[in-house]
């Protein structure tokens, strides 16, 4: 990471260095939904969201403790009742299904007619040949990678169809270098790629790349830096000061220090 | 253009939810290892690693030992063998 900012000598923001051509890229609301809360709360959430004008947002299934899947069933629905038929919505289940649970409750959502933009983490993130009988089975776009590390893994995943989203985190893929190899990979087997955490470096890279579908905005190290991007309308502007265009905020570092 | 020194650290943000104020675990706090690494000429890159738990403190040991020999804090710079010095390589993820 910290080597292809160096790149911005340059003085080329880092998408324009590998080749990017796009103004903006659309981005979606994570992090907000989180299965851990109330239905009342994550309803409310999600109609933040949307009047804040984010256009994708994620939530979770597999909830806490005594669920059914007529519950989660309920949960998606109230979660689409609140932000309307026109936002994307994904749903991530953090490998918490075993397969036959993500087909059966993978279906019923179908039938519920949710509409979903896609499932993620459906089951143990290196079962590639459960994953791929979800992919199979469901009409609803499987996405999964960001549990693995390095690139050999996607090519196992890509390989038997395992996902029809790839999702790739920079640091455990480890690194741009290795990133930007897992999405020439995917381009490859005709599949989108979007990113996990660190919008504020991802956006380059789903920016830079042709099958980059959209990037994750989680801005948990957003005050990190002194500057950010931020969604507009749901869409990040590319950034266009050199390299990875971010500063460390040294009061954020002084004060947060722990070691 | 070469590489001359790295600095890095460990910050522990809170644990907040700015998009939609719905922090899961309000009280909490996400540890992130930063770094800096510092050219001859000049030009300083960032990275960072982060959400490694109890892995944090060796995450950042391991983005200090990402540096060459003479750049590195503290006594190991000096006793550092030629032979490293020359097989140096950054396998890092927060560097690459």
């Amino acid at each position: 990471m910290a080597l292809w900012d160096i790149r911005g000598v340059l003085n080329l923001p880092l998408w324009k260095l590998l080749g990017g051509a796009r103004e903006r890229v659309p981005t979606y609301a994570s992090g907000a939904l989180m299965r851990g809360l109330s239905l009342q709360r994550v309803v409310a959430a999600a109609a933040r969201l949307k009047e804040r004008g984010f256009r994708e947002m994620k939530t979770q299934l597999a909830l806490p403790g005594d669920t059914t899947p007529a519950k989660e069933v309920e949960r998606m629905l109230r979660v689409r009742e609140a932000i309307g038929p026109d936002i994307k919505l994904m749903c991530d289940i953090n490998q918490r299904w075993r397969v036959e649970q993500a087909i059966d409750i993978g279906r019923r959502v179908e039938d519920a007619g949710v509409g979903l933009f896609w499932l993620e983490d459906v089951t143990t993130a290196d079962d590639f040949a459960g994953l791929a009988r979800v992919t199979a089975a469901l009409s609803t776009p499987v996405a999964g990678g960001e549990y693995v590390c390095g690139i050999v893994p996607f090519r196992h995943m890509v390989e038997r169809h395992s996902v029809d989203i790839v999702m790739i985190d920079l640091v455990r893929v480890g690194g741009i270098t290795q990133w930007l190899k897992v999405a020439g990979m995917a381009e490859a087997f005709n599949l989108p790629v979007v990113s996990h955490r660190i919008p504020e470096v991802h956006v380059h890279l789903i920016g830079a790349v042709p099958n980059g579908l959209t990037v994750e905005y989680m801005p948990w190290l957003m005050r990190l830096f002194e500057e950010v991007p931020r969604p507009q309308s749901g869409e990040l502007l590319m950034p266009t000061t050199p390299g990875l265009s971010l500063k460390f905020d040294q009061a954020t570092l002084d004060r947060y220090r722990a070691a | 253009m070469k590489i001359s020194g790295i600095r890095s650290s460990i910050v522990a943000l809170p644990a907040d939810e700015p998009l939609a104020d719905a922090a899961e675990n309000p009280d909490g706090t996400r540890p992130i290892v930063t770094l800096q690494v510092e050219t001859d000429q000049g030009v300083v890159g960032l990275g960072v690693t982060y959400f490694g738990g109890a892995l944090t403190g060796a995450s950042r040991r391991s983005r200090q030992s990402c540096a060459p020999p003479r750049a590195r804090p503290g006594p190991a710079a000096s006793s550092t063998s030629p032979t490293r010095r020359s097989t140096w390589r950054c396998g890092t993820f927060a560097a690459c």
